[in-house]
């Protein structure tokens, strides 16, 4: 674990456009990951979603956001100009979305997509971008990228179109990369596949990691340590080691209401909501520096 | 024989098993695209009992649930529900005496119908003439108020939707209650509360509940027995202790055990963070 | 001991209550958040003023003017816009103003008309045949393709040319060839819902098919089907004056609107006045339609809730 932070977060202030007024998404947030594993666990609504989006900057426009701080190895995120976040954008952060069936765009073929992820940061000729896409398959574990490259985002399965995804969001080799519910869309047996292959690249290439998941089991087991948000703000953070001794009441509400294969119960015990923790200070819970 | 009409639903006498699923086949398509999306399957399900369905996507267990529900026509086999074979003519009366839970809880409410209308559906169809006292409390039975009676789903949480689909496939007074992933779109504490209630509920009306999930944790904890379906047959059946135990016979269930263990492991089995500084 | 204000106030708070307390209240919530939304949209509200000053002078006509639109003055004709005559005056020296007025009786009426007989045998057909599917619905489709191959004025031309002149026939020419975009829309629409979850619920609770689409399919297919009514309003108008431009729907010296257009043809150059008011009141009532269309869309579009 590198001990120099990659992407700092400081006091991240998001609301979006509602229908009757503004929507507050986020309040406060604040975190530092270095090259390590962030897991950012939360309920639907929580604003998990909302901090990849807006760490790459890609809010909607009628929301607005405020922070201190944002910024990614010195480059700072929350003053650049569009045409310097487009640099950044994939070519230092890169994000991988739930669902290939949305993510992907339905009339290009799967390796054009790829290639020209790889043209648009590297400036390099199709022919350089096919080939660099074709090995960038091989290394995702496709089995014939060949074949593969000319296939339709329709034509391929959940497992295989998140792989392209991933192959498609690394191949300019950022050193950052979120992922937003990458195996919730998929069953559980490829869900074990492609975490392992997310786990491999990230390691090889020495990136850092944040995984945004409502599934507290997957990002206990995957992760370095972990942010719990709830209503848009930091409830907990922790190393995941240390899960079972989390201190925070919802924490700890979200873990006791977990249904366990290997313990039965009768009744499982109910998340009991304290609208006490949407105003408690920031600090209180939240650990600042890595320990 | 079987009567569905006896008094109580658990009469001793009745020694058959509620559901009884013998050989069902259902087939989609026809010719180069004909599809076997459920192939011989054969079970039963006892008075009272949590029965378990699980499987990955496109294994067959919801176009199973649905053919038990009398959704999906059966291309072979029989399936036979409180004595009476489905496929059969289904009159309001004997139609409520099966009814299902759906998934996803906002396509399963007709977004322009209020609480009242969608649960005092059921009853018209019925032809009971007042609505209002069986509604109520249906309403309060599932954790609602009256405060919810008359909003639009979209007026109401994820959570609260479920409950109105729980409390409208109740209503009808059902022997048997058939749950389509009754959990998968809602959050881990919603989830509580809504197995929860299911038990609850399955204990206050007697009822044979039929449980489809891909996740192997929330079946472990809501049924006795469990069917392990893949590519449209059932491969293994096992008790819910066996489960437990990590005791399967058939390798697919074992590979769905593995995956299903601590939310994630590597395919061999070892955990992810284990092993590295 | 203060007393309950009942005005404005209360009123909007009871129609934005969380909990309504009764399904009147609830309905009448929802149509007002309705409102609501389509009122953010000021060029649906531009639309829907339109369309409600047409309605007020086709109502309120005998008050809005004391002269009669049939009333001639031959030594009057082809005033130009003064203060006497604020449109002018035609070939027969009737006042243009007052014949527009009353005009907007007829063009009402075509639109009410239509919409009456357009809307529910569009529906029927459409939903019977995207739930039921099969036999009925190659049947109905194909019925539905055959008038749908006809360019529709083309058709009008011949039903009306066969059933004789006048609005009554124009109105069944207009809706006989109006129907089938209709049959199709609500087709597509009931075939996506046919699988819905809320269908199967309905259908496990034994509802007949008619129930479930009186009750679910219709009301579903309904807010497409008028937002399209809406849409094609301009060109049921524009029909409409088509006809009796060509002499086939209104006959003199009925004020419709087309039928002045088609008699002040002569007079264009030198008296553009004639047939050009009337030509600029066709095209305001069908841009007005078309804007409120607009605005229903981005209202009950499901994506905007």
């Amino acid at each position: 674990m590198s001990a120099l932070p990659l992407l700092t977060v400081e006091d991240l202030h998001v609301s979006y456009q509602g229908r009757s007024g503004r929507v507050p998404a986020l309040r406060g947030v604040s975190f530092e990951v270095g090259q390590e594993r962030l897991g950012i666990v939360g309920e639907s609504g929580s604003g998990k979603s909302t901090i990849g989006l807006s760490v790459l900057r890609l809010l909607p426009g009628t929301a607005s956001l405020a922070a201190t701080r944002l910024a990614l190895r010195g480059i700072d995120l929350l003053h650049a100009t569009e045409s310097a976040l487009r640099t950044v954008r994939g070519r230092r952060i890169s994000m991988v979305l739930q669902d290939p069936k949305f993510s992907l765009n339905p009339v290009l073929t799967v390796g054009q997509q790829i290639a020209e992820s790889y043209a648009v940061h590297a400036h390099s000729t199709r022919h350089e971008a096919k080939r660099k896409a074709l090995e960038m398959l091989e290394a995702v574990r496709i089995r014939d990228p060949e074949r593969v490259f000319g296939l339709y985002p329709h034509e391929v399965s959940g497992g295989m179109g998140q792989r392209v995804m991933i192959a498609m969001m690394l191949i300019p080799e950022p050193d950052f990369l979120i992922a937003d519910e990458p195996t919730s869309a998929l069953d559980v047996t490829v869900q074990a596949q492609l975490l392992e292959l997310i786990d491999e690249l990230i390691r090889r290439r020495q990136m850092g990691l944040i995984l945004i998941s409502h599934n507290l089991n997957l990002v206990a087991s995957f992760c370095d340590r972990i942010l719990v948000l709830y209503g848009g703000r930091v409830m907990e953070m922790l190393n995941a080691s240390e899960l079972a001794s989390a201190r925070h009441p919802y924490t700890r509400g979200l873990l006791a209401c977990r249904p366990l294969i290997d313990r039965p119960q009768a009744e499982l015990p109910q998340l009991k909501r304290d609208l006490a923790w949407l105003s408690e200070p920031v600090g209180a819970g939240v650990a600042r520096t890595r320990d | 024989m079987i009567w569905p009409g006896s008094a109580s639903r658990l009469a001793p006498a009745w020694l058959g098993r509620v559901i009884e699923v013998a050989g069902a086949s259902v087939v989609y398509g026809a010719g180069s695209e004909r599809l076997e999306a459920v192939r011989n399957a054969s079970f039963g399900v006892r008075a009272g009992e949590i029965f378990g369905l699980v499987g990955e996507s496109g294994c067959g267990k919801s176009t199973l649930l649905r053919a038990i529900g009398g959704l999906v026509p059966l291309a072979g086999g029989s399936i036979a529900v409180a004595g009476q074979a489905i496929g059969e003519a289904r009159k309001p009366r004997k139609a409520g005496l099966v009814q299902m839970v759906f998934q996803d809880p906002y396509g399963s409410l007709n977004p322009t119908h209020t609480v009242d209308r969608i649960l005092s559906e059921p009853l018209l169809i019925q032809g009971a003439r007042s609505t209002d006292q069986r509604l109520s409390k249906c309403l309060r039975e599932v954790g609602l108020g009256p405060e919810h009676r008359y909003r639009y789903p979209h007026q109401l949480s994820g959570g609260q939707r479920q409950r109105v689909a729980i409390a409208r496939a109740l209503i009808t007074e059902p022997r048997v209650l058939l749950l389509d992933e009754p959990t998968s779109a809602l959050d881990l504490s919603v989830q509580a509360e809504i197995l929860n209630l299911l038990k609850r509920v399955g204990r206050a009306h007697e009822l044979t509940m039929l449980m489809v999930s891909h996740d192997l944790a929330v079946i472990a904890h809501m049924c006795s027995r469990i069917a392990v379906m893949h590519v449209g047959e059932i491969v293994e059946m096992l008790d819910v202790d066996s489960l437990r135990r990590g005791n399967a016979n058939h390798p697919y269930t074992q590979v769905l055990l593995n995956a299903s263990l601590d939310g994630g492991r590597r395919e061999d089995g070892s955990p992810f963070r284990h092993g590295r500084t | 001991m203060i007393e309950t204000p009942i005005g404005p106030a209360s009123w909007r708070d009871w129609l934005l209550a969380e909990a309504p307390q009764s399904r009147i209240q609830a309905r009448l919530s929802r149509w007002y958040a309705n409102w609501l939304a389509l009122r953010r949209n000021p060029l649906a509200v531009s639309g829907l003023i339109i369309v409600l000053i047409l309605v007020l002078m086709a109502v309120l006509a005998p008050w809005l003017t004391d002269r009669s639109p049939y009333d001639q003055a031959l030594s009057a004709r082809l005033q130009p816009p003064s203060s006497e005559h604020w449109f002018g005056t035609d070939e027969l020296g009737r006042d243009i103003l007052t014949r527009i007025v009353y005009g907007s009786q007829i063009t009402l009426l075509i639109v009410f008309l239509v919409s009456a007989i357009v809307l529910p045998v569009g529906l029927i057909v459409g939903t019977m045949a995207g739930y039921f599917g099969g036999l009925l619905d190659t049947i109905l489709m194909r019925i539905t393709d055959i008038f749908l191959a006809f360019p529709r004025l083309v058709m009008a031309l011949a039903f009306a040319a066969a059933l004789g002149p006048g609005i009554e026939n124009a109105v069944v020419a207009i809706s006989i060839t109006a129907w089938p975009p209709y049959a199709r829309l609500a087709r597509a629409e009931t075939m996506t819902l046919r699988g819905r979850d809320f269908i199967l619920a309905a259908r496990m609770q034994g509802a007949s098919a008619l129930r479930i689409l009186w009750s679910h399919i219709m009301p579903l297919c309904l807010p497409s089907v008028i937002v399209r009514l809406t849409l094609d309003m301009a060109g049921i108008i524009l029909i409409a004056a088509g006809l009796g431009f060509l002499g086939l729907g209104a006959q003199p010296p009925s004020p419709e609107w087309g039928l002045m257009v088609s008699s002040g043809r002569s007079y264009l150059l030198d008296q553009w006045w004639v047939a050009t008011m009337p030509g600029l009141a066709i095209f305001i009532v069908s841009f007005g339609f078309n804007l409120l269309g607009d605005g229903f869309r981005d209202v009950f579009d499901p994506r905007s809730q």
